[in-house]
């Protein structure tokens, strides 16, 4: 049992906390005090906003320095703050549970940051940000960033370090309208540090 | 450690920076979150590093201070020692501790699962970060800051300080202000609009009030001090005379200005307190706050007088009569809410069944302590009074009462009463009392001997003083209080850092508390709520553990 949550019981005015399982609420298959779905959306994580205090903070130093590097700075402060702007943020959870695994371990060992998603025909669509066991977070392009969560019905199998999807890439296009990138050859090795990383 | 288990609420699940990821994939996941908990927790990890710069500067102070003819710092080190202590203690740890807290405890505590915008709470943070760093390698880059951290003109202006010390400061500042108005902004919108069904107004919990009207005054306040530091930059590097007398300009202007932030600031930095041990009290005494309402609006009054006191700063610049008295009146007028405060908190721990817990060490100690500074503040409005003790070390004890006393005293309460939230895992009591009453004592032994130093003369930020003056004692006993500090806060770090590896399990609940944020697991999931709360007054958790005897049924609130 993970979490817990007030529940209202319409008759008697009564609160209570109700134990839930989370994995199942987290893809809204509870009820909530209204007796509807209610979905849990959490904002994708971002770096545009370190970036953005960076490149003010450059822009000051400039003030104590030579106005060049305000000017630069300047200059980024627009162009970042109009890639936030444009930087997606959907998110809609979707269980993972039953998805074929390809070699040893489960599908949340391979699921780490970094992770690639590539479509049937070996397209790169993007990588996963955030590896939560039931709902990865994939990032996709840079300017503009897209953040979604992965479709468990768009997944054929798991392998060590990628998700392979159903769709092609026509159909990833059609669907999400992301771009995609040759892939590369899909390898069993161990992931590395690298690759890891984001 | 007795822990309350509540039915129903399990151990948390393992949060997203257990063990597993490598470093660089940890330090990605914090650099890019959005997640309003792992931002409160790095306000209040930043604010803690620079609590211990700030201390360490104090500590300077008070080593070159505990005997006379001191020669531990250079005179121009010790200008730029203590401007940059009161700076980062203000700036730098006070604002962006409740900043975290506000952060952290606000979303729960409401039933909301995020701040309302969560990348801009990110940005307002790593603007503190570097807003931070920037004013900080002021020590260098050529010097820091040292013209006091109230920089009045004409010494910040160019002919009485030329080096880049004071574009650093104002700079510095200025980012830094960008940092708290958008935090500000969040708290007031996530406040307004993101509360759960049944979260009214008169059933917010306290904290959440004050956070509220401290985060009003920050949005209304900052732009003065904004205003007054582009001013000073101009005047610096464009030639303006906003501040030169000799060219028309009005070193006044600077004060008006600084102190339209800078009153406000000093109510910025205690309301949350106030708030914070309206949360504790009624948890360790096991009662409802004594006087909900009245904490609650008078906070709103103390907002609004705290923008109509701020020339009782300014008492010995040859004020007209007619400013004095009302300056005088208003300032005595902002007691009033205030000290009726004091007389709610001690009524809520009358006659309560008092849990005598580390949280509640601390509370009881502000409870004590900041009156002091509140009274010391009161006298400070009588304006022949003023006159004579103006810039000694009488306001240097008023202010630090008030800061350390209310303050700081305030956030250890709340570090000690929500670690077990945020980590899962119980701070040691034992460590604890001893930090309490290191810190306790030490406080004490520093600040009060400087009332009387201030009453003997002693001018606030004298590099040395010779003997003979009766000074010696005071000063000796204030500097050995400072370390006996150091001691305390020593304690507090090691004590944070082992309950953190191997602290107790806490449970979700371990004060049987009241309030939203002990319904989720310690530490909550990222989505805080599986299902958004509803709530029916001013103690969701007792309703639930109490299902006969809610407060609603009652008619309370």
């Amino acid at each position: 049992m993970q979490g817990a949550e007030y529940e209202q019981d319409s008759e008697t005015r009564r609160m209570a906390l109700v134990g839930t399982d989370g994995h199942a609420d987290a893809h809204g298959d509870a009820h909530g005090h209204d007796e509807e779905h209610e979905h849990i959306h959490i904002p994708p994580p971002s770096y545009w906003p370190i970036v953005l205090a960076a490149c003010i903070t450059v822009m000051f130093v400039g003030f104590l320095s030579t106005l060049v590097i305000s000017g630069i700075g300047a200059l980024f402060v627009l162009i970042v703050m109009i890639a936030w702007g444009l930087e997606g943020s959907e998110s809609v959870p979707t269980a993972l549970s039953g998805i074929p695994v390809i070699g040893g371990g489960d599908a949340e060992d391979k699921l780490v940051p970094g992770a690639r998603v590539i479509t049937s025909d070996g397209r790169l669509v993007g990588r996963v940000t955030q590896a939560s066991q039931n709902s990865p977070l994939v990032k996709a392009g840079w300017i503009p960033t897209r953040y979604g969560y992965l479709a468990r019905s768009a997944i054929d199998h798991i392998e060590e370090g990628a998700i392979i999807l159903t769709l092609t890439e026509q159909q990833v296009r059609e669907r999400g309208n992301v771009d995609t990138t040759p892939a590369g050859p899909v390898t069993n090795r161990a992931i590395t540090t690298t690759e890891r990383g984001i | 450690m007795a822990t309350v288990t509540t039915p129903g609420i399990s151990i948390a699940p393992p949060p997203t920076y257990a063990p597993g990821k490598s470093a660089a994939a940890v330090i990605w996941d914090w650099m890019t979150t959005v997640d309003h908990k792992k931002i409160g927790v790095m306000y209040i990890f930043l604010g803690i590093i620079y609590f211990i710069v700030g201390g360490v500067e104090a500590l300077l102070i008070r080593a070159q201070l505990a005997t006379p003819n001191g020669k531990v710092l250079t005179p121009t080190q010790y200008d730029q020692v203590f401007t940059m202590h009161a700076t980062t203690m203000i700036f730098l740890f006070i604002i962006p501790v409740f900043a975290g807290f506000a952060n952290y405890f606000i979303p729960l505590m409401i039933g909301a699962r995020d701040m309302a915008f969560p990348r801009l709470n990110a940005f307002g943070l790593w603007m503190l970060l570097f807003g931070g760093l920037f004013l900080n390698s002021s020590f260098f880059l050529g010097g820091a800051p040292d013209a006091g951290w109230f920089a009045y003109a004409p010494l910040t202006e160019p002919a009485y300080n030329p080096g880049r010390s004071m574009d650093f400061w104002a700079a510095g500042l200025t980012l830094l202000g960008i940092s708290s108005i958008v935090g500000s902004i969040n708290i007031i919108v996530t406040t307004l609009k993101m509360r759960c069904p049944g979260m009214r107004f008169n059933t917010l919990p306290l904290f959440v009030w004050t956070t509220l009207v401290q985060n009003f005054l920050l949005l209304f306040a900052l732009p003065s001090l904004t205003t007054a530091a582009i001013f000073l930059l101009f005047d610096r590097h464009l030639g303006t005379s906003f501040f030169k007398a000799e060219n028309g300009g009005d070193p006044l202007l600077w004060q008006h200005l600084f102190w339209a932030f800078g009153h406000p600031e000093v109510y910025i930095l205690i309301l949350p307190v106030f708030g914070i041990i309206s949360e504790t009290l009624p948890v360790f005494s096991r009662k409802p706050i004594f006087g909900y309402i009245f904490i609650a609006w008078s906070s709103v009054a103390i907002g609004f007088l705290s923008f109509v006191v701020w020339v009782h700063h300014m008492f010995a610049t040859g004020l007209p009569d007619v400013a004095l008295a009302f300056f005088a009146s208003s300032t005595t007028l902002i007691a009033i809410p205030t000290a009726v405060k004091v007389f709610n908190w001690t009524a809520t721990l009358w006659g309560g069944s008092i849990v005598t817990k580390t949280p509640l060490l601390f509370s009881v100690a502000f409870l004590t302590m900041f009156p002091i500074g509140g009274l010391s503040g009161v006298s400070l409005a009588v304006v022949p009074f003023d006159w004579q003790i103006t810039d000694t070390y009488y306001v240097v004890a008023h202010i630090h009462y008030v800061f350390f006393g209310g303050s700081a005293l305030g956030i250890l309460a709340a570090l000690y009463y929500w670690f077990p939230k945020i980590t899962g895992r119980m701070m040691s009591e034992k460590l604890g009392v001893w930090n309490f009453w290191l810190v306790f004592i030490g406080l004490n032994l520093t600040f009060f001997p400087m009332h009387m130093l201030g009453l003997l003369g002693m001018p606030r930020r004298q590099w040395t003083y010779h003997e003979g003056l009766g000074w010696n004692l005071y000063n000796f006993v204030a500097s050995i209080g400072a370390f006996t500090i150091a001691a305390g806060i020593l304690l507090l770090i090691i004590n944070l850092v082992a309950s953190f590896r191997s602290g107790e399990r806490a449970g979700a609940d371990p004060w049987d508390a009241w309030t939203l944020e002990w319904a989720t697991t310690s530490p909550p999931p990222e989505y805080n709520f599986v299902k958004t709360p509803v709530v029916r007054s001013r103690r969701p958790l007792w309703d639930q553990k109490h299902p006969d005897d809610q407060d609603w049924m009652r008619g309370e609130h």
